[in-house]
């Protein structure tokens, strides 16, 4: 049980969401972004400033290309007599992909509309699972169920809400209800008896989530998944670079409304965030910040986003982009026969090329 | 006629708005003024030389207390006076009510935020419409904007303007002959005015600016436009600085940063320029008034917290 100022905190925190979602959706009526799902859970939508609509674009559009490229690669070992028995080769054809089944984890999933909108175009995985405190899940099964642009999506005539309506249950996406501060003892079992598999190559989705749990808690989680998946992938997105003047400002005016963020003193910098995974056992890990991926972004695309709207925010914009960064890490088991691992290591570094 | 006049300037000096006849009145008076003056201003020394305000009321009052009050002290504004902060009505009003006051004691010069079109997407309109329940001060307000100066220079010597300098542009003279009576143009000379910024890593002279408008100028076009018009310094605003000043290219141009915490997020220090009767040059910094920091933080709702991704 949770004392009282703790269960105010945590009711802070969910309304993050309402804030992150209308933010999405201000970036989706202006043409940066496309979702036909994220209306749904506005009510009242309202035009955000251009760098933030830029900032939404951006956290979206990194995470919606990771996922994608964790949905389409795949990998073929070569038998041709050129190639060396353990050659890999990758590919990104929809009947290479078949073959593998995958799952996707989404932590403190909010009202994000991922599922819906890749399968929508096509890309799914084996299992697509959500989590979130059961007051977020209620309010989103409640909008899945009643629309039928959701269901229809899911299409699964054997849905079922579950748990007061706090769960949903389908043959390929579950939306589960639970504190992932009580990871290990509660979620690992609720996924486990929706038909999670740790067996399966699995990406493990943070959007602003592990930075508003305690590190004690957020670590356990990355221990758990570092130490039990055969194949991992895990992508988290939040603020770093609390010390400087930006920084130390962000804190004090989320403290002024009652948002603490535990985790970016024990995550602060891109190399303390590669650190969180390589200190616990992963592979590889990487942190860029938003700057970083904004660059990335081709010539086209850029022209595309800078046509939306009048963007003369571009040194608030450099500050704002250095204090928000993607880490992402993979792992896979040494125990497994050492060609078939090194195909797994492949497929996941494949997802996460910029 | 000059006690309504100093009337509402003590009604705006408590960050409280005047009548909309009121406002309308003003830009009567401020419209006669500004026709008259030039494309590039005369100003003499000694003046105090500012950079962006933006809306950001509480921390103008903190300026004039660092800086001394006008009349007292001679200002140039360079530019964006409105949009972001919460209180561009209050900040632009106020120093168009002095400017009217005491027009030789006060110098407003354009910047990119005085137009119609960027004002309705960075909040002043949107501020308008809120306090006086129309567009209409919004109205009045864009057409004084098409009377401001699009430059000054201090005793021949210090070019000032918002953003920088522009390819059609070589002598001083040449800005002279625009035709500046019109809202801000998407290209040309009196767009990269407003715009452009330097760029220290440049080796080429012009680039493309990443706001879309306006050019990024290297030292090798910013010195021989200093030399050949005489000048030795340009200071210019439009840019954050952290530290509230930047100088560049040897010193001879400078960014002055004048709105503290920007948009009550950014954590910055803010400065202002001091030019003495010899032009010799002093920078003063300052922070954000409690106030400014203190009701953005306590008043998320009426005033709209800061953003940030969460």
């Amino acid at each position: 049980m949770h004392d009282e100022p703790q269960v105010a905190r945590d009711d802070v925190i969910k309304g993050t969401d309402d804030d992150a979602i209308i933010s999405k959706l201000s970036a989706v009526n202006l043409g940066y972004l496309d979702d036909p799902f994220v209306k749904h859970f506005v009510k009242r939508p309202s035009r955000r400033p251009p760098l933030i609509n830029r900032g939404s674009y951006l956290r979206t559009r990194s995470l919606d290309t990771f996922t994608e490229q964790f949905i389409k690669t795949s990998v073929i070992t070569q038998s041709a007599s050129t190639h060396s028995p353990t050659t890999t080769a990758t590919t990104t054809t929809p009947a290479a992909v078949a073959g593998i089944k995958k799952q996707i984890v989404s932590l403190g999933c909010g009202s994000d509309t991922r599922y819906f909108k890749f399968k929508a175009n096509g890309l799914s995985v084996h299992k697509y699972f959500e989590i979130d405190f059961p007051e977020s899940t209620a309010k989103k099964a409640a909008v899945i169920k009643k629309n039928k642009a959701f269901t229809d999506i899911i299409g699964d005539p054997d849905l079922k809400l579950g748990l007061g309506g706090t769960e949903i249950y389908s043959k390929d996406y579950c939306l589960l209800s639970g504190d992932l501060r009580e990871f290990t003892e509660s979620i690992v079992p609720k996924l486990k008896a929706q038909g999670f598999d740790t067996s399966l190559p699995t990406l493990f989705l943070s959007e602003c989530v592990l930075i508003y749990i305690q590190p004690g808690d957020s670590d356990a989680i990355v221990n758990w998944v570092g130490t039990n998946m055969d194949a991992s992938l895990f992508v988290v997105y939040e603020q770093i670079n609390p010390a400087d003047a930006f920084g130390a400002m962000m804190l004090r005016n989320l403290r002024a409304r009652q948002i603490e963020l535990p985790g970016i003193h024990a995550y602060p910098s891109l190399k303390s965030q590669e650190e969180r995974f390589t200190s616990r056992g992963w592979q590889a890990a990487q942190a860029v910040n938003m700057n970083r991926l904004h660059e990335s972004l081709s010539e086209q695309e850029m022209k595309r986003i800078s046509s939306l709207e009048i963007f003369d925010e571009v040194e608030e914009w450099q500050l704002l982009a250095d204090h928000y960064c993607v880490a992402w890490a993979y792992q896979a088991k040494p125990q497994q026969s050492e060609p078939h691992r090194a195909q797994l290591i492949h497929l996941l570094a494949n997802a996460v090329t910029l | 006629m000059g006690s309504d006049l100093d009337r509402q300037i003590q009604t705006l000096l408590q960050c409280k708005i005047i009548t909309e006849a009121e406002v309308k009145d003003l830009c009567l008076k401020a419209r006669e003024i500004l026709v008259e003056e030039s494309n590039v201003q005369r100003v003499d020394a000694p003046v105090t030389v500012c950079g962006d305000i933006h809306g950001q009321f509480h921390d103008l009052k903190e300026l004039f207390k660092v800086g001394g009050e006008c009349p007292k002290t001679n200002y140039l504004f360079m530019g964006d006076f409105v949009d972001r902060g919460h209180h561009s009505v209050e900040t632009f009003l106020l120093l168009l009510a002095l400017k009217v006051r005491y027009p030789d004691r006060i110098t407003l010069i354009r910047g990119n935020h005085e137009s119609r079109q960027i004002t309705k997407v960075y909040g002043f309109y949107d501020e308008c419409f809120q306090k006086f329940g129309s567009a209409n001060v919004w109205r009045y307000c864009c057409e004084i904007f098409d009377y401001l100066s699009l430059s000054a220079i201090i005793d021949d010597r210090i070019f000032c303007v918002h953003g920088g300098l522009s390819p059609s542009i070589n002598t001083i003279d040449q800005i002279r002959t625009i035709d500046r009576m019109q809202e801000v143009p998407h290209n040309g000379a009196m767009c990269d005015l407003l715009w452009s910024d330097p760029d220290p890593d440049s080796c080429t002279g012009w680039g493309l600016s990443p706001r879309g408008a306006g050019f990024l100028f290297g030292e090798s076009v910013a010195k021989p436009f200093l030399h050949n018009n005489g000048l030795e310094l340009i200071a210019r605003a439009h840019q954050l600085v952290m530290e509230g000043y930047k100088l560049m290219f040897d010193e001879q141009v400078v960014t002055v940063w004048s709105a503290p915490n920007y948009c009550y997020r950014c954590g910055n220090v803010a400065a202002i320029l001091e030019v003495d009767s010899n032009l010799n040059r002093e920078y003063t910094i300052f922070k954000d008034s409690d106030r400014s920091s203190m009701n953005s933080r306590m008043n998320p709702q009426r005033e709209g917290p800061p953003d940030y991704f969460l």
